[in-house]
């Protein structure tokens, strides 16, 4: 078990969160998040950690979709490491302070030079959202390219990610990634 | 049990290198000598370094660097060429000092200070690490708590307990880069004796400790914030310094400090870095160093917008209005960023004043025409005209 | 000067090198496949004599002392890293092909970031290979019956600049135990209980300097071999380049 420890830590590029088991996603209509649904587009390999779920064809630490759990007022984005203070979501934040809280929970979590940009209206399924584009470098320099959708609805958050390293994967999987968030429906 | 043959050679290779004992200073220019116990230390650190230079968090500002590292060579242009400077982007007060010359100024450091002497004290009290060789000392030290360990573990694996721990053996690795109380004890002396030979104001040194005991004393969390866990208690380290510059400045000591220059040109990162202290969440130690920073510039419009920004983010009871205050202050002073416009119309809609909110990210646009979240704000500015 | 860390502070301190060796040695005892990897139906495609382009070795050797602290040996290193660049010069000149290199650029500051982004990124695939290919619990479904991980287009600069087909990568950790150490292993064994000695671990992997495939992928976890000297250096770049394609 050690073994497994030591080695999910040295994966993440980002601090808090152990690498999941990986189970086959296949291409069709799916759950997520336990709130709606969305097409995969492709193949993918499918883990679950606490609060966020992981697609990734190559490695997380190369580029992965996440699907963060509803987070409600006073939730942190990411489970918190021991002695670990992370920025918490609050129910009356806007679209300018979401972007806020996840540009510092990039930070407080082991990345650097975290940088959003054109942050604008999206529609997240039926619901009125957000989007906005990162940039940032993982512990060892690497960079990376995001991007974020996200909306608030019943004083909850809703939000997924695409990362990947700007060279090669990132634009990999770029307009799968696109797809996927396009095609956001409510779960029956 | 590998290669016992070769092991016998190494008992004769490292018989020589194993000693704990006091070691002579650095030579300018000296390098260990290969078949060292320190060159294995030196050629590790090398790793690290080339790999901080790669991280993306070195600030790699030429005014700023060359600025540092000329506060280097004024305090010791002996060890000027052995020593390289690298100013990390991190919101924590700390320096450090490796066997090779490789040194980290933390821009948590460069904020809380507000003159050149005292980031020169500081340094000038790394450089005495460097001098003492106090890093090669504690990693012989470490090595011999970790066969202390491995002893412990024998006699638990005799009792049954089993064996555990080879993680715990390599976390130990960290606290090569931690001194002794001893070695901060003789840095302290040799960082003050060169800062005040170099001609800084003497009494800058303790100050610069007053400062973090006022942040330790707000803070919620004093043990795991800025308590020097391995120093000498700060009190004591203050009334020594203050009885030390006393001395010097009745003997006529030159009493430079440098808040000028300093100002100049550490000023124009200091909303970054700042801004990288509220990432934290520390609140109650960041508002010790902000009103710090406050005290010197009131009528400063980017310093009372940040200011603003703190309470916006804190958002405890109270801190709307605190936010307010301080951005409309900061609107009639000088040189306030287009952002106040914005942060005040969010916190005006949280407070339900939907009007002024409405008019404050007109306000924001009209400031900013190319801002890259325009199509937000004016989604907000139209959610706030459609009647609720 | 030296606060306690917070976790947060601690990944600031670059461990992250030395972790990667630890975590191979720790994965002696775990459920790690053998063996090499390419690409299925990959045969190499090349015009003329193979041009390598060695990218700087990354090797480091070490003391275990008695508690199991990695003494890092500069002296051990030096001669370590002449060995495995001597094997490897030996080893492409019987197979016909020629190596060449790598130097960082100098004076070149937009060049020399992105060689140390190409070799980053390359770090973080050889991660990801060694986690999700032969590491059984976390073998990603996606990569489970493909081998087809890459560095992408950007590697054409190195081609370009070199004029070289293919870049070679090479990281290797070895490590010896002690005599204080030696003597805890014996003891421990009278006890019933094993304990690690030293080990040689690492990897290799060859990628195409024109798709940005990785052509070919080595693991090599064991606990002989001896860097030290040139004939046991031989033959663990024989073990390393196993099933390696030129």
């Amino acid at each position: 078990m050690k073994n497994i420890m030591a080695i999910a830590v040295l994966a993440t590029g980002l601090s808090g969160c152990a690498l999941p088991y990986f189970e086959p996603l296949e291409p069709t209509r799916v759950e997520v998040a336990g709130s709606y649904t969305v097409d995969p587009q492709i193949k993918w390999s499918r883990g679950k950690t606490q609060h966020v779920e992981i697609w990734t064809v190559d490695g997380p630490l190369l580029e992965s979709v996440r699907f963060f759990d509803a987070r409600a007022d006073g939730d942190p984005l990411l489970v918190p490491g021991p002695d670990q203070t992370l920025p918490t979501f609050k129910k009356d934040m806007r679209a300018s302070e979401v972007q806020e809280f996840v540009v510092d929970t990039l930070s407080a979590s082991g990345a650097s030079r975290v940088e959003a940009s054109n942050l604008r209206p999206w529609d997240f399924g039926v619901l009125s959202g957000f989007r906005f584009e990162l940039s940032y470098v993982n512990q060892d320099g690497l960079e990376y390219d995001a991007f974020a959708v996200g909306a608030i609805s019943e004083e909850k958050l809703y939000l997924i990610l695409y990362a990947g390293t700007r060279r090669y994967y990132y634009p990999k999987y770029r307009g799968f990634a696109e797809a996927i968030v396009a095609s956001i429906q409510p779960a029956a | 049990m590998r290669r016992l043959g070769s092991v016998a050679l190494l008992v004769l290779a490292c018989s020589g290198c194993a000693t704990v004992g006091p070691v002579e200073d650095i030579q300018p220019g000296e390098r260990p000598s290969l078949e060292t116990d320190e060159a294995g230390l030196w050629m590790y650190m090398d790793r690290m370094e080339t790999a901080l230079a790669t991280s993306g968090r070195v600030v790699t500002d030429p005014a700023l660097n060359a600025y540092v590292r000329d506060i280097v060579c004024r305090l010791s242009p002996d060890y000027c060429r052995d020593i390289r400077i690298y100013i990390v982007r991190t919101p924590h007060f700390n320096a450090t000092m490796a066997p090779n010359g490789f040194m980290q100024v933390w821009t948590g450091l460069m904020l809380r200070a507000t003159n050149e002497a005292q980031l020169a004290y500081v340094i000038g009290h790394e450089i005495g690490h460097f001098q003492r060789r106090h890093s090669i000392q504690r990693w012989r030290d470490a090595r011999n708590k970790t066969d202390f360990a491995a002893v412990f573990q024998v006699a638990a694996a005799a009792a049954g307990a089993g064996y555990a721990g080879s993680l715990a053996s390599l976390a130990a690795i960290a606290s090569i880069l931690s001194f002794s109380r001893d070695q901060e004890r003789e840095a302290d002396d040799v960082g003050f004796t060169t800062m005040a030979n170099a001609g800084y104001d003497p009494e800058q040194a303790p100050r610069i400790w007053e400062a973090l005991l006022e942040e330790r004393d707000a803070s919620d969390k004093p043990e795991q914030v800025v308590f020097f866990a391995t120093h000498p208690s700060t009190e004591e380290r203050i009334g020594t310094l203050r009885e030390q510059a006393q001395a010097l400045i009745a003997k006529g000591a030159p009493r430079d400090a440098g808040a000028e220059k300093y100002k100049r040109i550490v000023g124009p990162f200091r909303d970054e870095w700042l801004r990288d202290e509220f990432r934290k969440r520390e609140y109650a130690e960041t508002e010790v160093v902000m009103n710090r920073l406050l005290a010197e510039e009131r009528q400063n419009g980017d310093v009372l917008f940040m200011k603003g920004e703190f309470y916006r983010i804190r958002d405890e009871s109270g801190d709307e209005d605190r936010a307010i205050e301080a951005y409309k202050a900061a609107l009639l002073g000088d040189g306030a960023p287009p952002e106040t416009h914005r942060s005040l119309g969010l916190v005006f809609w949280d407070a339900g004043r939907n009007d002024e909110a409405r008019a404050s990210f007109a306000e924001y646009l009209r400031a900013a025409p190319d801002a890259s979240d325009r199509k937000m704000v004016e989604a907000y500015v139209k959610e706030l005209e459609t009647p609720q | 000067m030296n606060i306690r860390l917070s976790p947060a502070l601690r990944t600031l301190l670059p461990h992250r090198l030395l972790a990667l060796g630890a975590v191979l040695a720790l994965m002696l005892s775990a459920c790690v496949t053998q063996g090499h990897l390419e690409p299925t139906g990959g045969t190499l495609r090349h015009e003329g004599q193979a041009v390598v382009l060695l990218m700087p070795p990354d090797v480091e050797l070490s003391e275990l002392t008695v508690g199991g602290l990695v003494e890092p040996n500069a002296e051990w290193t030096a001669q370590g890293l002449s060995n495995v660049n001597q094997a490897l010069a030996d080893r492409m000149r019987r197979r016909k092909a020629a190596m060449i290199p790598y130097d960082a650029p100098v004076g070149d500051a937009g060049r020399a970031h992105d060689h140390q982004q190409i070799m980053k990124l390359h770090r973080a695939v050889g991660v990801s290979i060694i986690q999700h290919k032969y590491f059984e619990p976390l073998v990603l479904p996606t990569k489970k019956d493909v081998f087809d991980w890459g560095l992408g287009p950007d590697v054409q600069m190195l081609r370009e600049e070199y004029n070289a087909q293919y870049a070679l990568f090479v990281y290797l950790r070895d490590s010896y135990s002690s005599p204080g150490r030696v003597a805890m292993m014996v003891a421990m064994t009278v006890f019933g209980y094993g304990m690690p000695g030293g080990a040689q671990t690492g990897f290799a992997s060859l990628v195409d300097l024109g798709s940005g495939e990785v052509v070919w992928f080595n693991l090599l976890l064991r606990t002989t071999g001896d860097l030290r000297s040139p004939e046991p250096a031989r033959e663990a770049i024989d073990a390393l380049l196993a099933g390696f394609p030129l």
